[in-house]
């Protein structure tokens, strides 16, 4: 391991009322590189990522973010350190326009009134260091987007105040091939930044399209944690359905 | 979906927010209602007419400003009518206790803060839809006016020290032109439309009234912006009150009743959804006017206030299905 872990989460346990969720789970994310998190459907990736953006604290676990014990109890602290998450059913607001979203919460907004031109050229910045060229007008309301451009829209705003750590939830699930295509490209150019991406997904061809690590989680445990390198298919589908144990070493 | 150019800024922005369909639509329809008015009557279009208009719109007006940010977070508040009441009456009784007149003042505009927090406390903390809980305050709240001054009506006599400065407020004029209660209105539409579009609160009332969820996700506390949504509503329907009992020296356990439909009516025709997320507050500016230009024309025509009331319930449902309509070819466009 050439980097120290930014994301070290050990013993994460997560119930909800009598449903242990997750069982002492233990997961890392290295800056520049991508690490997939798979599973089967209930299996606690959406719950484990949604502890780390703060919206849904664990129950008990160590989180270190650089070295570093901290607590998230709010988006608002995730947010400061730099993580940043795009859920699954991606949250934007149809109402408002991509630089609305882009800026929804962020706390620069002041109390105060602000400055939508910063705004506007902070957003299309953005979209431009992506090397999005999908968007017409960054004032369109995000009704009127494709799923695809939906998506990239979630990702340019995670990128906005210069994310360490960005997570993913199925960011391709409801996507067309060349769709896939450019949000699998945007993952690996977050990467190639140094940002840290945590990427959650069905699809083993695109986890092995663009993971460096790949993390299995079976039932509320960590069942395997390798890297892509030194894995293949067969194994990842053995894990994710418990038909198979992992017994390497957790990499 | 090819545009490259596209992450140029617009500089035409603010123009373009000024020309949103909807609202070009509402104030389209107000310039129509003028110039009729103005055809059917030569009386409509003289100053001091249209003053008095204003005169009569203000209180409607207030009480929309609040409304508008109910609405668009996607809430409801029925009980404006009674807290309207609750508010006259409380100052009322101050000032007939013998309490200076700003004291009496502030009294009844914290009473409708307080309603309006208790409204609001009771969605976000007990889930609670608004509707259910200010349908329900609506009937409380006036029970308590009713409570407290015992069913008798409330004078206010001139000979009392004070009353005389309070009544300036609801019938002076300004220079002997302007009723007071527009500025008042014009100063608090100001507010609104600066608090609605250029702050935080605005931005994140919009956010919510969109996609709770999302708004959640992303940090905002979904909770305070509705919070204080409710005490605006209940602030402005107190103030709005106040200046009742100011303007007729009297008030009664069942003044304001049936206020709340005129109000939440004015902001669905300046075009705010009542599944929030959309309107502005121009656009419940210029609502709150079509309603007052539209009463004052009917009036001055002779129409009899029964076919008023008939008229007003089939603008606001004119106006909801042209921007249903518009909504529907927009899609498909
Ligand atoms: N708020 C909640 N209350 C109760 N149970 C919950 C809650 N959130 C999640 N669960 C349960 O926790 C388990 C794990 O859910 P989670 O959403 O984390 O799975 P997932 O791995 O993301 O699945 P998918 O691949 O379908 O998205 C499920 O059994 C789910 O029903
Ligand atoms: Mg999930």
């Amino acid at each position: 391991m050439a980097e120290a872990p930014i994301i070290e989460l050990t013993n994460i346990v997560k119930s909800f009322g009598p449903v242990s969720v997750l069982k002492g789970v233990n997961l890392r994310a290295y800056p520049g590189k991508v690490t997939a998190l798979v599973g089967d459907n209930g299996a606690g990736k959406s719950t484990l990522i949604k502890g780390l953006a703060g919206v849904q604290p664990y129950d008990s676990g160590e989180v270190r973010f650089a070295g570093e014990a901290v607590h998230l109890h709010s988006p608002r602290e995730a947010s400061r350190l730099g993580i940043e998450v795009v859920y699954q059913d991606l949250a934007l607001c149809d109402n408002l326009d991509i630089v609305q979203n882009m800026f929804l919460g962020r706390e620069e907004l002041g109390f105060g009134t602000f400055d939508e031109g910063l705004m506007e050229r902070e957003a299309a910045e953005t979209l431009r260091q992506l090397s999005v060229r999908t968007v017409s007008s960054v004032r369109q309301k995000v009704s009127s987007l494709s799923g695809g451009q939906r998506q990239t829209v979630a990702i340019a705003r995670s990128v906005l105040k210069k994310a360490k750590v960005v997570v993913l939830d199925e960011p391709t699930a409801a996507l067309g091939v060349a769709q896939t295509e450019q949000v699998l490209e945007l993952v690996g150019r977050l990467a190639e930044q140094g940002v840290a991406v945590i990427l959650i997904s069905h699809n083993l061809a695109d986890v092995f399209a663009v993971a460096d690590y790949i993390s299995v989680l079976y039932l509320g445990q960590m069942v395997a944690s390798v890297k892509a390198e030194d894995t293949n298919r067969d194994d990842i589908v053995g894990y994710i359905t418990g038909s198979k144990t992992y017994n390497g070493v957790q990499a | 979906m090819t545009a490259t150019s596209v992450l140029a800024p617009k500089a035409s922005f603010d123009v373009r927010k000024l020309l949103h369909a909807r609202e070009a639509g509402v104030f389209a329809a107000l310039v129509l209602l003028f110039i009729l008015g103005t055809v059917l009557s030569p009386n409509f279009a003289q100053s001091g007419n249209l003053l008095s208009v204003g005169q009569q719109i203000s209180q409607i007006g207030i009480m929309a400003i609040g409304a508008t940010f109910v609405i668009i977070n996607g809430e409801i508040d029925l009980s404006v009518g009674s807290i309207y009441a609750l508010a006259a009456i409380s100052t009322g009784m101050a000032i007939a206790a013998g309490l200076a007149w700003p004291v009496a003042i502030l009294i009844g505009l914290g009473v409708g803060a307080v309603a309006g927090l208790l409204n609001g406390l009771a969605v976000v903390l007990l889930g609670v839809p608004s509707f259910i809980v200010t349908l329900g305050s609506l009937s409380v709240f006036r029970g308590i006016t009713l409570l407290i001054s015992d069913g008798a009506p409330i004078s206010l006599s001139a000979k009392q020290p004070g009353v005389a400065e309070f009544t300036l407020l609801g019938q002076g004029r300004l220079f002997g032109v302007v009723p007071m209660q527009l500025i008042i209105f014009a100063v608090i539409a100001a507010l609104g439309v600066v608090l609605l579009s250029r702050s935080r609160l605005g931005f994140n009332t919009y956010a919510v009234g969109g996609n709770q969820e999302a708004a959640r996700l992303v940090g905002i506390n979904v909770k305070t912006v509705k919070l204080t949504a409710f005490v605006l509503s209940g602030l402005t329907a107190a103030i709005a009150g106040v200046l009742g009992l100011s303007f007729l020296s009297y008030v009664q356990g069942v003044t304001g009743t049936g206020l709340e439909l005129t109000v939440i009516s004015a902001v669905i025709i300046g075009g705010a959804a009542l599944f929030g997320g959309s309107g502005t507050m121009w656009g419940t500016i210029i609502g709150v006017a079509f309603i007052g230009l539209l009463q004052n024309i009917l009036n001055i025509n002779g129409i009899s206030s029964f076919w008023q009331t008939v008229v007003t319930g089939l603008v606001i449902v004119a106006a909801v299905a042209a921007d249903t309509w518009q909504r529907k070819r927009k899609t498909r466009a």
